[in-house]
C-alpha cells in the first residue's frame, strides 16, 4: 500500500511541507530512490503550486548526516547546559522496554505525573489520543507557546468560532497589520497570503503596517507607521474613540443584530436580566419596554443613553464602550505610542471610509454586506502583559465596522459551518463554536469552570484560554506552590526544543532537572535532547505517513473555495531500521502504548473521537499502525473508495464550500461581544481559587471593557537600561527549528538575518559601528552578544532581536553559535505573564554596549 | 526577463529554487536577492532586488575569457562550457553585476563528506571552473520557464523573448522597465519594474 521506493523510477510524489505550520502541498521528485527536488503542488488548494524558500530547503534536513539513527541512552547521570550526556547506542527493544516500564509505573501510581510536549500536526489526532488514553492532562504544545499568537486563538474562537482567521483578500480594500508580517512568507497561511496580498495590492488594496520595525510586510505596504512596542492597544482604542465618538462611523445594524452592544448593563457591570429566564435584556425604544435580547418582536434597540428598568439605571453596552474609550484621545495616545496625532486621525478616517458601511455585494444571487476592511495581528502585538485586552481592542475595530465573516473582511478559518463544526449559541446569546474540538469552549465566552490547578500549565485557572503555557516552567520548578496535587516525574518531548524557545534556558534547565526521566523523540540531538535519558530517532516529514483529516482549526482558507484533506507520504525510507513499521512517531507511541499496556484505552478512544462506524471500528485489543488507522479514518470519513490508497495517488481531496460556509455572518443569529460581562464572574472565581492557594495574581485585567496598560518594562526608569528590546520572526527560518538547515543558514548569513537591529542614530550615539559585535544586558544581569545592523528601519527606542538562535547543541553544528540567544533575555514571573491570555511579555529593557 | 520589484517580498524562493535546480555547491547563489535601504527614519524605504546573470547583449565576461569557454548563444543566453573553462576567473572580475561564481572547494554543506543529494547535484559541475546562470537552458528546451520564474510565490518575474516586439517582455520594456547600470554599456537582457508606489 505504501509508495514503492523503487530504483530506476523518476516521479513526483504529492505530500505536504512541514517546514513551518502552514502545510503547503508539495511535489517531491524521486529519482533512482533519491529525493532530489521539491516544488509547490499546483493541484493543492492551500498554496496553488507555490512555496516559500524554507519549503525548498527541505532536502537539506532529510539528508542531514547528523540525524539520530538509533535509540540512545544517557550514561552520564549529571544533567546541565553543555554537559555531555555520554550517549550509548542501545537496541530498540531495550529503549522501548525501559520507557514502557516507566510509563506502566506512572500509569499505576498517577498518570498526571507524565508530561507530553509536542509541536507537530500530522497525525496529531493519533498521538494526542494516545496520551489522553494514558490519562494525563499534561498534553500540550508546552512552554514554546509563548511564541504563538497568545491572544489570537481565544479571540478568533470568540469572534469567528474558529481557531484562526484569514482575510478575504479578493475583496478587501484596506489591510491594517499590527505586529504581523502577513504577506512576507510569515504568519498564517504564509505562502498563500503572500500570493493573495500581491494580487490584492495590484488591484489597489491599501496596506498599512504598524510595527516598531520596518518589516518585509512594511516593504510591500503603502505606509509604515513605527510604534513604541506594546502600545498597540492604545493605538487601536484611539482609532475606536475617533470612529465612535467623533467621526460617528460604525455599523449600527451589525452592532444591534450581531453583537451584545444593545444589552443593558447595570451600574455594577452585570447584565440586566429577565428574572425568570435569566436572559440579558435590551430596551425596545419603539415599544418603550425591556425585552429579552432574542425576543421575536423587537422593533428597535436602545443603543445610546440610559434607561431605568425596575428602578435600576441601565446603559446599553455600546454606550459604556463609547464612554470608556473617550480618554484615548489622539494627543494622549500619541504620547504613549509615538505615533503623531494627525496620523492617528488620518488612519481612523481611512479605515472608516474603507469599510463602506451600508454597501452590499451580490454573490451567487444572494445580497451580502460588503465591508472591505481587515485588521490583523500576530505575535508582535500579542507577546505582552495585558495581551488579551490589547487583542480585544484591535478586534473591536473590525467589530464596530461590521467587517467580520462578510465579504471583504476578516473571515473564519475554517468556517463555522465547516464539515467538522456546527454553530451554537450560548445562554446569553453569544456565539459558541460547535463541533468536536471546541465543544468545551476555549474562547472568551462562556466562562469555563474554574477549579484548583491539576495541570502544570494551570489551565484550570485560565477560564478564557486553553492554557497558561507561560507558567509551565515555574510550575515544574515548584509544583506545590501552585497547588498541583502531585509531583511531575516524566516527560515525553516530541519535536519541541523547549530548552531554546521557552524563555531563559537556565530556568528551563532547572525545571527539566526536576523530572526523573525524560524521553526525547527527534531527528537531531538538540538542546532539549541534552537533558534526555532516552532518545528515539524520528522520521523526517519526507519519510512520514499521515492522514491530515484534522481540518478543524488548521490552515483552511476562509471565504469561497474548497475544504481540503491531505496526506503526507514517505518519499524515501528513514535512515534506520525499527523492529516495528515506523512511518511516523505515531507508530512509536502506539508501540509504547502496546508495551505499557494501554492499547485498549487508546483504541477505544479513537473509536469515540473519530466516530468510527461499521467495518472501520477498531478492535480494542488489536495493535494498528499509523497506516491502517489512517486508512480506516479516511474511509470512515469519505467512503470505501477514498481510503489511504486513493490519497497516496491523488494527494489531496477537495470539497466545495457553499456561500454559507464562505461568509457565515448573516446566516445565523449568534452574537459576538463588545462587552465582557463574563470577565467579572471569571475574576471572582479565579480570585477565590487563588486565595485558597495563597497565590497572589493581579486580576485587574478581568475587566468588561479594554484598556491599554504599560508593559512591566515601562516601569523600569533606569537611564542605564534605556532601550526596549523586542523579538521578531524572520522569513527564512521557522523559530529555531530550521537553524540547522545549511541552505537556510547560508541565506541567513547572506541577508544578515542573524543581526540585531538598532536605529542608526541610536547606534551612533552609543559609539556602535554597523556590523560590529555588541552586548545586550538586562537589568537582571543577563548578557547576550550578537552582530549589529544599524538601520533607519527601526524605532529609535528599540533593539530588535531576530528569531530563536544562539543554539549550543553539538548535534546541530550548522546552528551552533549562530545568531542571538534571544530567549535568555525574557523575564518570567507573575509580573510578566498575562493572566487572561497566558502570554509572556517579550518586551525587555536593555543596555547596549560594544562587545 | 522582467522583474517587478514592487511585488517582491524577498522570500528567497527564487534563490533556493535555483540552488535546487542547478545543484550549486556552498557559497554559490546564481540567483539571489539584494536589499537596499534609502531615506531617514521614519521616512525610510527598503527595496529588494532579485539578481541573476543579466545575459548581456554586450557581455564583458565573454570578452574577458581567454579560453573561449563563455559564449553568447544565438538565443541570447550567455553560457559557459565547463570543459573549456580553465579557471582563470577573468570573467568574474569583468562582470559588473557579480553574477559569476567559481567552484573551488569540494566541501559540501556538511563538510568533507557529501550527502547523497549533494553527490547527485555536484556531479554535473566540474571543480575549478566557473558556474553561472544559463536561464535554465535545459528547462527552456523542454518548454518550461527558468526555475526562479516558476517558483516566485508573488509572480514578480516575467520570462520570454525580448526580441519579439509583440511579446509581453518587449511590451513591459516599452512601458518603462529599466536595466541596471546601463552606463556599464553591457546592455543587460534583464529589466526591472520599480517605483510605482508598491503596485504592479
Amino acid at each position: 500500500m505504501t509508495a514503492q521506493l523503487a530504483k530506476g523510477a523518476d516521479e513526483w510524489i504529492p505530500t505536504l511541507c512541514d517546514m513551518c505550520y502552514n502545510y503547503c502541498g508539495i511535489l517531491v521528485r524521486r529519482k533512482d530512490g533519491l529525493a532530489v527536488e521539491i516544488k509547490g503542488n499546483p493541484d493543492h488548494p492551500n498554496n496553488k503550486g507555490k512555496v516559500c524558500g524554507k519549503s525548498l530547503a527541505g532536502l537539506m534536513g532529510l539528508y542531514n548526516p547528523y540525524r539520530v539513527k538509533t535509540p540512545l541512552k544517557r550514561t552520564n547521570p549529571e544533567k546541565g547546559i553543555g554537559v555531555d550526556p555520554k550517549w550509548k547506542e542501545i537496541s530498540w527493544d531495550e529503549a522501548l522496554d525501559t520507557v514502557a516500564q516507566k510509563l506502566k509505573k506512572i500509569k499505576a501510581e498517577d498518570p498526571r505525573k507524565l508530561i507530553f510536549y509536542y509541536w507537530e500536526r500530522f497525525n496529531r489526532d493519533i498521538y494526542l489520543n494516545c496520551f489522553h488514553a494514558f490519562g494525563t492532562p499534561n498534553v500540550s504544545i508546552g512552554p514554546a507557546h509563548i511564541h504563538c499568537g497568545n491572544n489570537r486563538h481565544p479571540i478568533d474562537i470568540t469572534y469567528h468560532a474558529s481557531f484562526r482567521e484569514s482575510v478575504d483578500f479578493p475583496r478587501c480594500n484596506y489591510l491594517l497589520l499590527l505586529g504581523s508580517q502577513l504577506g512576507a512568507a510569515l504568519d498564517t497561511r504564509a505562502t498563500a497570503a503572500m500570493a493573495s496580498i500581491a494580487e490584492a495590492r495590484a488591484r489597489g488594496m491599501r496596506m498599512v503596517v504598524v510595527d516598531p520595525r520596518y518589516t518585509d510586510a512594511a516593504k510591500i505596504a503603502d505606509e509604515w507607521i513605527p510604534i513604541r512596542p506594546g502600545t498597540d492597544a492604545a493605538f487601536a482604542l484611539a482609532l475606536l474613540n475617533l470612529l465612535l465618538n467623533y467621526l460617528h462611523i460604525y455599523d449600527e445594524r451589525y452592532l444591534k443584530l450581531y453583537t451584545n452592544a444593545p444589552y443593558l448593563v447595570r451600574p455594577d457591570g452585570s447584565y440586566m436580566r429577565e428574572p425568570e429566564t435569566q436572559k440579558p435584556l435590551i430596551w425596545d425604544c419603539k415599544d418603550d419596554k425591556a425585552k429579552p435580547f432574542d425576543a421575536p418582536d423587537i422593533k428597535d434597540f436602545l443603543f445610546e443613553g440610559s434607561v431605568a428598568v425596575e428602578g435600576v439605571e441601565c446603559k446599553p453596552a455600546f454606550q459604556l464602550l463609547r464612554d470608556h474609550i473617550r480618554t484615548y484621545t489622539p494627543e494622549r495616545v500619541s504620547q504613549i505610542t509615538t505615533i503623531p496625532a494627525a496620523t492617528i486621525r488620518k488612519i481612523a478616517q481611512e479605515i472608516g471610509e474603507a469599510a463602506q458601511i451600508g454597501s452590499t455585494v451580490t454573490i451567487d444571487g444572494v445580497e451580502l454586506p460588503l465591508r472591505p476592511f481587515a485588521v490583523s495581528w500576530h505575535k508582535g502585538s500579542s507577546a505582552h502583559k495585558h495581551s488579551m485586552l490589547a487583542g480585544i481592542s484591535m478586534k473591536l475595530l473590525s467589530v464596530v465596522l461590521g467587517a467580520l465573516d462578510v465579504p471583504g473582511g476578516v473571515l473564519s478559518m475554517p468556517s463555522l459551518y465547516g464539515p467538522l463544526t456546527a454553530p451554537d449559541v450560548g445562554a446569553d446569546g453569544l456565539m459558541i463554536p460547535g463541533g468536536l474540538r471546541h465543544a468545551s469552549g476555549q474562547g472568551l465566552y462562556p466562562l469555563r469552570k474554574v477549579r484548583k490547578p491539576e495541570t502544570i500549565d494551570l489551565r484550570e485557572i485560565f477560564p478564557f484560554r486553553f492554557s497558561g503555557n507561560a507558567f509551565d516552567i515555574m510550575v515544574l520548578t515548584n509544583p506545590q506552590a501552585y497547588g498541583i496535587p502531585y509531583t511531575p516525574e516524566m516527560a515525553v518531548i516530541y519535536r519541541t526544543n523547549v530548552m531554546t524557545n521557552a524563555g531563559s534556558p537556565q530556568e528551563v534547565a532547572a525545571a527539566l532537572k526536576k523530572l526523573q526521566f525524560i524521553v526525547v523523540i527527534g531527528t537531531e540531538l538538540d538542546e532539549t535532547a541534552e537533558f534526555a535519558d532516552i532518545v528515539f530517532p524520528d522520521v523526517h516529514y519526507l519519510e512520514s505517513l499521515s492522514f491530515y483529516g484534522d481540518i478543524d482549526g488548521t490552515v483552511q482558507a476562509g471565504g469561497p473555495g474548497v475544504f481540503w484533506y491531505s496526506i503526507t507520504q514517505p518519499v524515501v525510507e528513514p535512515p534506520f531500521k525499527s523492529p516495528f513499521k515506523m512511518q511516523h512517531a505515531g507508530d512509536l507511541f502506539i508501540e509504547l502504548a502496546s508495551r505499557a499496556g494501554f492499547l485498549k484505552e487508546f483504541n477505544s478512544l479513537l473509536n469515540i473521537n473519530w466516530n468510527l462506524k461499521g467495518p472501520y471500528v477498531l478492535d480494542p485489543l488489536k495493535r494498528y499502525g499509523v497506516e491502517e488507522l489512517s486508512d480506516r479514518r479516511a474511509r470512515n470519513m469519505f467512503g470505501e473508495e477514498r481510503g489511504l490508497e486513493w490519497f497516496l495517488k491523488h494527494g489531496v481531496l477537495k470539497q466545495e464550500k457553499n456561500l454559507k460556509q464562505a461568509f457565515h455572518r448573516v446566516f445565523h443569529s449568534a452574537r459576538v461581544p463588545v462587552y465582557f460581562e463574563q470577565f467579572l464572574k471569571g475574576k471572582e472565581e479565579v480570585s477565590r481559587i487563588c486565595e485558597e492557594l495563597k497565590l497572589e495574581l493581579d486580576l485587574s485585567d478581568f475587566q468588561p471593557l479594554p484598556d491599554w496598560k504599560p508593559c512591566p518594562a515601562y516601569k523600569e526608569n533606569s537611564s542605564e537600561f534605556d532601550l526596549l528590546c523586542i523579538n521578531f520572526k524572520v522569513y527564512n527560518h521557522s523559530f529555531g527549528m530550521t537553524a540547522s538547515n545549511p541552505w537556510l543558514n547560508e541565506l541567513a548569513e547572506q541577508r544578515r538575518t542573524y543581526d540585531i537591529w538598532i536605529n542608526a542614530e541610536t547606534g551612533r550615539r552609543k559609539g556602535i559601528q554597523d556590523g560590529s559585535r555588541i552586548k545586550l544586558k538586562t537589568s537582571s544581569g543577563v548578557v547576550v552578544e550578537g552582530n549589529v545592523k544599524l538601520t533607519e528601519a527601526i524605532h529609535p527606542e528599540v533593539v530588535g532581536v531576530p528569531g530563536v538562535f544562539g543554539q549550543w547543541a553539538k548535534g546541530r553544528p550548522t546552528a551552533f553559535g549562530r545568531g542571538v540567544q534571544s530567549s535568555s533575555l525574557l523575564k518570567r514571573g507573575l509580573d510578566t505573564i498575562d493572566f487572561l491570555s497566558g502570554a509572556l511579555d517579550h518586551c525587555v529593557k536593555v543596555k547596549v554596549t560594544p562587545a | 526577463m522582467v522583474i517587478d520589484t514592487n511585488r517582491c517580498v524577498g522570500c528567497d524562493a527564487c534563490t533556493l529554487a535555483c540552488k535546487m535546480q542547478n545543484g550549486t555547491p556552498p557559497g554559490v547563489l546564481l540567483a539571489r536577492v539584494l536589499e537596499k535601504e534609502e531615506g531617514k527614519y521614519p521616512a525610510v524605504k527598503r527595496t529588494y532586488l532579485p539578481v541573476l546573470c543579466f545575459h548581456c547583449e554586450n557581455p564583458p565576461c565573454v570578452k574577458a575569457c581567454p579560453s573561449s569557454a563563455l559564449s553568447k548563444r544565438p538565443d541570447g543566453i550567455v553560457a559557459v562550457d565547463k570543459e573549456k573553462c580553465c579557471g582563470v576567473k577573468a570573467c568574474i572580475a569583468a562582470c559588473p553585476y557579480d553574477a559569476l561564481y567559481f567552484w573551488e572547494d569540494q566541501k559540501g554543506y556538511f563538510g568533507e563528506d557529501l550527502t547523497p543529494v549533494e553527490q547527485y547535484y555536484y556531479r554535473r559541475h566540474r571543480l575549478g571552473t566557473v558556474l553561472k546562470c544559463d536561464f535554465c537552458a535545459e528547462r527552456i528546451k523542454q518548454g518550461m520557464v527558468p526555475a526562479c520564474v516558476e517558483a516566485c510565490p508573488v509572480s514578480c518575474r516575467h520570462f520570454g523573448d525580448l526580441d519579439d516586439p509583440k511579446g509581453p517582455i518587449a511590451q513591459l520594456v516599452k512601458k518603462g522597465a529599466k536595466q541596471i547600470l546601463p552606463e556599464a554599456g553591457t546592455r543587460p537582457s534583464v529589466y526591472y519594474i520599480s517605483n510605482s508606489g508598491g503596485r504592479a
